[in-house]
């Protein structure tokens, strides 16, 4: 039998549908419904419905447009005429998928469309009026429009695609085409216009349906998703280029946070990073300002970095990161990317904060998700133009295509997909669909470089990597040398400045020579021994001990060079003894003047031990996401949910049957067994003989006593005999 | 995928020498790659606009130079990078100077995009003549270089096909009799005439002379020759006159001393870039004769005024000689634009490898300084520091040991400094060229050193540019000019001539832990990134140094 409402509709369905309809409206599951009646009540209030049209594609938003224009009860026929020129076939899959969604009801001849859906579409669906009462037919209406000028025209345009209502005062007013002294009046004298009230106009629906062409819409939609048209490029070509783009987005984001644990940075009161900040970090790295914007946030998705009072620090969760294979530090940041509730280039704007706690895209993951869902059903290769792209993301989310800047939006994910590789070249790679949580090809995996240990040193004092390096050799090497070039590999160069660097972190050159010794396949080259024989001559020659300060110098020439300098009388320095000063300022200062005028002195303690540096500094680990809800498990759901349903009119069929065993008991007299609650709320059960039933209470005599039991309170109730359970 | 290329981010390539494909890696990559640093186990190519332009112009595209990428690159290549090079590729040749027959000369392009963008730009005021249609533009036939160099800078360089002017004819053949061009020389020479216009690339001893006379001989007209000094230009015109049909007669020097203009010419920059009241008097050398070729000899030195002079001379045949495309003021954006774009370029080593050049082996020799002298140097306020430290008094004596190790081979001391040339030379016995000496007294002293005569020269950096020391075997720098790359390369071009089965020896004697020990750090990277083997010793182990 065909449903009368929409809670009979609900009420017939199968576990399947039932789970298919949470799925596709999962605030309904977010809290589970007590009951379908529940379900039913909450599925037409007007934010659900709305939430549930908005996540219409734009061919299911045609039909139910349609539906809405067309009176209540339509018939799939006539739809289908409304609908303009559509293909046929698509609109049974189409209105059973409206059907779970539980937006329309009833069977393809009758057809229902929930009440809310017309309220959320406005009392002008597809900008038509209602069916008129007396309407015009074609005929006289193409009669009529052949008498309409080009003033007429241009009134009749403005009310035919959105508002056919116009104000006017006195559309009522009883005019004759001799009578008529503007176009309006013209028109409503043809019968183009008609007074919806005293004070509108309103262009009748057959009017409306003649001047556009028999269409319900400007432009009708395809039942198919639009297809990217613009040529393809070889897989072959695209694979490698794509691991190349992520291998560089993940190498591109160590040395970006690496370098915030040398220089930690300073972070605005909106938790943003100074727009110069980035530029001059971005600059370090090689990057521009934007890009380094974008992967700072980045970072911060992937929760490698965070604030830490008034300073961005790398996490403890950055180290992990490190020690992770290529592979899986790209998929890390590529997952929390999808599921940021950020917009990162947002942070690359012109004028805005990285990492600022603002959030200037709502909806920013669904967003992202759409776009990516679109991209990973592309064969890989397919070339993307923006534009396309926006017009097929536009058809799956029409309400996007209407209320965002949709095409600017799609531009810069793309900037953000070809940067990470899920394009390459301006084509779809393997690596799009992992985005969502597709695995990992493990094929493009291997792709991925192996990272290495070893390094090439060389005469001209370079070290080059020939791949990328193990976390600890390259955080080891960042320290003895100054990197110069960025990439698949990496070349760096040693130097005074940065081997008393290691010096200063507490290195000895024995440590640096063997692990040179360790780490270069060609050996130490002759003049790095000499550098590094140089450096650590000099290291230390000049020791700084608290009296205020002493100087020792063990060399006197040098003593005497520092009496000589003008920064001498700023210290209080005076010589001791050869080679020993003493200095009237604090230490630390005395270092820092030293250091000033190119010297490399060494701070010790009381004790005469050398200071090392302290370990880098990190911020604590924060709590991700959040923001986003868990996915419901439908299927689960709809399980508890008609679980729940049993319960519920199992509990009411029991209560319903006592009642009856009890007035049947009281009509005949006979004694019967009922189990009830008490007032203190045991459970108790009796044999008694009920005396009258009210619609609230039961008069039961049990035992020579008569007591009045609230019906709410019995359990049940069956006639004597021997208990059941 | 284990290709010999790594392939940075920063549009660095990194060849790893040692690998089997390594050596069709370099000849895949040369084209459109600058060799920036050559070390012994990887070298370091850079990818710029100007070098992608190059390639264009020598008919490469970007599909050939992602293949080659793709092919060679050890990990996958960031997509980024790839489409930049396409891009930037693409950029090359989409403007086009042509002749018109009404516009005498215009600018085309199959883009109007471009083309607009290009007209809407304030720098081609000026340049620019009335718009003819959509892809077309008349161009002031007087600003043809100008418009070039400024298309170059908006990032469209435009190909120069609007031809040259044949200019006088005058017969000049080579005159191969015992010699014959070296396959490189004729390649250059070929790789020039066939682009039109352009810079060869050759390091210093590789011919660079013969390359000229070649091409010259192709074109068999009146030609300019621009060079750096008197010196050089005598060199050219005995070389000319040895490998070529010209007579003595044909030839004319313009320079300080003479004002010769005849079928070749051969012109100091010096001369041409003296002004006089605000003028430059010798501009009239350009339009003396109808010169059918321009040859501009180390074009990397190329001054200012000549570019300016130079953008007038665009329906002119130009070669550009030099050792190396970089110049440390940065304009190799107009050598690209006024001269040409490379037509020939080989590797220093390839060439050495094929035996014309003597691998040079450099040492650097340091000298501890004397208590005292260590006490002057801490002394001393910082702007003297260097003299103190490159003249000291102790490597005196490491020198004479030095030349002393290596008696009998023809031997250079180089220096910076008058009074310690001057010393060391009374030291040494040996004669001395310095700013003051006479060309006169240089060209004998030159020649008594090629024939044999004497064996131990000092020289200032007068020395430095464009002479032709055929046989020294030894230079011992004393003292140098604050580690310019420049003044290195020339340096060490001292060295690197042909000579059978003997290699050369570089020594930089310097201050142990004062400024000049600084500067040979910069000598020593600039060294080693030429891919010259490098050794520091110590003065003490001077008497332990091999002498062959």
């Amino acid at each position: 039998m065909a449903p009368r409402s929409l809670s009979e509709a609900l009420a017939g369905f199968s576990t399947e549908q039932l789970s298919a309809l949470l799925a596709l409206r999962e605030d309904l599951a977010r809290p589970l419904p007590a009951d379908l009646a529940e379900l039913a009540a909450r599925a037409v209030t007007v934010a659900s419905t709305s939430r549930a049209v908005d996540r219409l594609d734009a061919w299911q938003r045609h039909v139910v447009l349609g539906l809405a224009a067309a009176p209540d009860g339509v018939g799939v026929d006539d739809l289908a005429g409304l609908l303009g020129d559509v293909p046929r076939d698509a609109l049974p899959e189409t209105l059973q998928r409206l059907r779970l969604a539980a937006l329309v009801w009833g069977e393809d001849a009758e057809l229902h469309v929930v009440r809310t859906v017309r309220e959320v579409l406005g009392p002008f669906p597809a900008g038509l009026a209602p069916v008129s009462p007396r309407p015009l037919s074609p005929a006289d209406v193409r009669a009529a429009l052949e008498q309409v000028g080009l003033a007429e025209e241009v009134i009749l345009d403005r009310l035919l695609w959105e508002q056919p209502t116009g104000a006017l005062r006195q559309a009522d007013r009883s005019v004759t085409l001799e009578t008529a002294r503007n176009p309006v009046e013209r028109l409503l004298a043809l019968g183009l216009l008609r007074p919806a009230d005293t004070d509108t106009v309103l262009l009748p629906r057959e009017v409306s349906w003649e001047l556009r062409g028999h269409r319900l819409t400007r432009t009708t939609p395809t039942a198919e998703p639009p297809t990217l048209t613009s040529g393809t490029r070889p897989a072959g070509v695209v694979t490698p280029a794509a691991v190349g783009a992520a291998w560089a987005l993940v190498h591109d984001v160590e040395q970006l946070v690496d370098d915030l644990s040398t220089r930690p940075c300073a972070v605005l009161r909106d938790g943003g990073v100074p727009a110069r900040e980035v530029a001059a970090r971005g600059r370090r790295v090689a990057l521009q300002p934007a890009q380094a914007a974008m992967l700072l946030e980045w970072a911060g998705a992937a929760g490698l970095v965070a604030t830490d009072g008034p300073r961005l620090l790398p996490t403890p969760g950055y180290d992990r990161w490190t020690a992770a294979d290529g592979a899986q530090r790209w998929l890390q940041l590529v997952r929390a990317w999808a599921a940021t509730p950020r917009w990162p280039m947002a942070g690359a704007r012109e004028g805005a904060h990285a990492l600022a706690t603002d959030l200037p895209v709502r909806g920013a993951a669904e967003i992202r998700a759409g776009v990516l869902e679109v991209l990973a059903r592309q064969p890989v290769g397919q070339r993307v133009e923006p534009d396309e792209l926006t017009a097929a993301v536009g058809w799956h989310h029409p309400v996007w295509a209407e209320r965002l800047p949709l095409a600017e939006l799609v531009g810069e994910l793309l900037t953000e997909a070809e940067q990470a590789g899920l394009t390459a070249l301006g084509a779809v790679s393997p690596l799009a669909r992992t985005a969502l949580g597709a695995e990992l090809d493990e094929a493009v995996a291997a792709l991925f470089p192996e990272p290495i240990g070893h390094l090439v040193v060389q005469a001209d004092l370079t070290a080059v990597a020939p791949g990328p390096l193990r976390a600890e050799v390259a955080h080891d090497l960042r320290l003895l040398a100054e990197q110069e070039s960025r990439g698949g590999g990496g070349v760096y160069r040693f130097t005074e400045r940065s081997l008393r660097r290691a010096f200063d972190a507490g290195w000895s050159s024995t440590e640096v020579e063997a692990w040179l010794a360790e780490h270069s396949s060609t050996g130490v080259p002759q003049p790095l021994r000499y550098l590094l024989g140089d450096v650590a001559r000099r290291h230390g020659s000049i020791r700084v001990t608290p009296t205020l300060a002493v100087v020792r110098c063990d060399d006197p020439a040098q003593a005497a060079s520092l009496l000589q300098r003008p920064e001498a009388r700023a210290l209080g320095l005076q010589q001791l003894a050869p080679g020993v000063l003493a200095a009237s300022v604090e230490p630390d200062e005395v270092v820092r003047a030293l250091q000033g005028v190119g010297l490399a002195p060494v701070a010790t303690d009381a004790s005469g031990a050398t200071l090392t540096a302290p370990p880098p500094p990190r911020a604590r680990e924060v709590e991700r996401g959040g923001g986003e809800a868990e996915p419901v498990d439908a299927r689960l759901a709809a399980d508890l949910l008609l679980d729940r349903e049993r319960d519920r009119r199992a509990r009411a069929e029991a209560v319903d049957s006592a009642v009856d065993v009890l007035r049947r008991a009281a009509a005949t007299g006979t004694e019967v067994v009922v189990d009830w609650v008490t007032a203190a709320g045991e459970s108790t059960t009796s044999r008694a003989t009920p005396l009258t039933v009210t619609s609230g209470a039961v008069r039961l005599r049990a035992s020579g006593q008569v007591v009045s039991v609230p019906l709410a309170r019995v359990v049940a109730a069956r006639p004597d005999g021997p208990a059941r359970r | 995928m284990n290709g010999p290329l790594v392939v940075q981010s920063d549009r660095t390539l990194l060849l790893e020498v040692d690998h089997e494909q390594a050596d069709e890696c370099r000849i895949a990559i040369a084209p459109f790659a600058e060799l920036e640093r050559a070390p012994e186990h990887i070298h370091t190519y850079r990818l710029t606009p100007l070098g992608l332009w190059n390639a264009r112009a020598a008919g490469h595209d970007a599909e050939q130079v992602v293949d080659v990428l793709l092919k060679y690159s050890r990990y996958p290549v960031p997509s980024a990078l790839l489409v930049d090079v396409a891009d930037t590729m693409d950029r090359y040749g989409r403007l086009r100077i042509e002749k018109h027959p009404t516009h005498e000369l215009v600018l085309v392009s199959s883009d109007p995009a471009v083309l607009t963008e290009v007209c809407r730009s304030a720098k081609v005021k000026g340049l620019l003549g009335p718009k003819i249609d959509a892809e077309t533009v008349a161009v002031h036939p007087s600003e043809r270089g100008h418009l070039k160099q400024v298309l170059l800078t908006l990032g469209w360089p435009a190909e120069d096909l609007a031809g040259y002017v044949d200019g006088e004819k005058h017969p000049i053949g080579l005159a191969t009799d015992g010699w014959q061009l070296r396959p490189y020389q004729a390649q250059a020479a070929d790789g020039f005439w066939a682009g039109g216009s352009g810079v060869v690339v050759l390091p210093c001893g590789a011919g660079k002379t013969i390359v000229g006379a070649a091409s010259m001989a192709k074109a068999s007209a009146t030609t300019l020759i621009l060079v750096t000094n008197t010196v050089s230009a005598r060199q050219w015109r005995d070389e000319l006159i040895r490998r070529t049909t010209l007579s003595a007669d044909e030839i004319g020097e313009y320079s300080g001393s003479r004002k010769e203009i005849r079928p070749v010419t051969i012109a100091t920059y010096q001369v041409i870039t003296t002004k006089r009241n605000g003028v430059h008097p010798h501009l009239e050398l350009f339009e003396a004769r109808d010169w059918g070729l321009v040859i501009y000899d180390e074009v990397h030195l190329l001054p200012a005024p000549v570019f300016r002079m130079t953008a007038d001379l665009q329906a002119r045949r130009r070669l550009g000689l030099t050792a190396t495309l970089v110049r440390e003021d940065g304009h190799e954006g107009d050598v690209f634009s006024l001269i040409g774009p490379k037509r020939f370029d080989a590797p220093w080593k390839d060439i050495e490898a094929q035996g014309w050049i003597a691998p040079a082996d450099c040492v650097e020799v340091r000298v501890t300084l004397t208590e005292e002298e260590r006490m002057a140097y801490a002394m001393a306020e910082p702007d003297v520091r260097y003299r103190l430290a490159a003249s000291a008094e102790s490597k005196m004596s490491v020198v004479e040991d030095l030349a002393r190790r290596h008696e009998g081979v023809p031997r250079l001391v180089i220096g910076q400094y008058v009074d310690q040339l001057d010393e060391l030379a009374e030291r040494l016995g040996a004669p001395v060229i310095k700013g003051d000496t006479t060309t006169r007294q240089r060209e004998k002293l030159y020649q008594a050193f090629r024939e044999g005569e004497i064996d131990l020269l000092v020289v200032s950096k007068v020395a430095n540019f464009s002479v032709d020391l055929p046989s020294a075997q030894v230079a011992i720098q004393v003292s140098g000019a604050f580690g310019s790359r420049q003044e290195e390369a020339q340096r060490l071009g001292r060295l690197l001539r042909p000579q059978e089965g003997k290699s050369a020896r570089f020594y930089a004697v310097v201050s142990r832990d004062t400024v000049d020990a600084e500067f040979a750090q910069h000598r020593q990277r600039f060294l080693a990134e030429q891919g010259y083997a490098y050794r520091i010793i110590d003065a003490e182990d001077v008497p332990a140094e091999p002498t062959a």
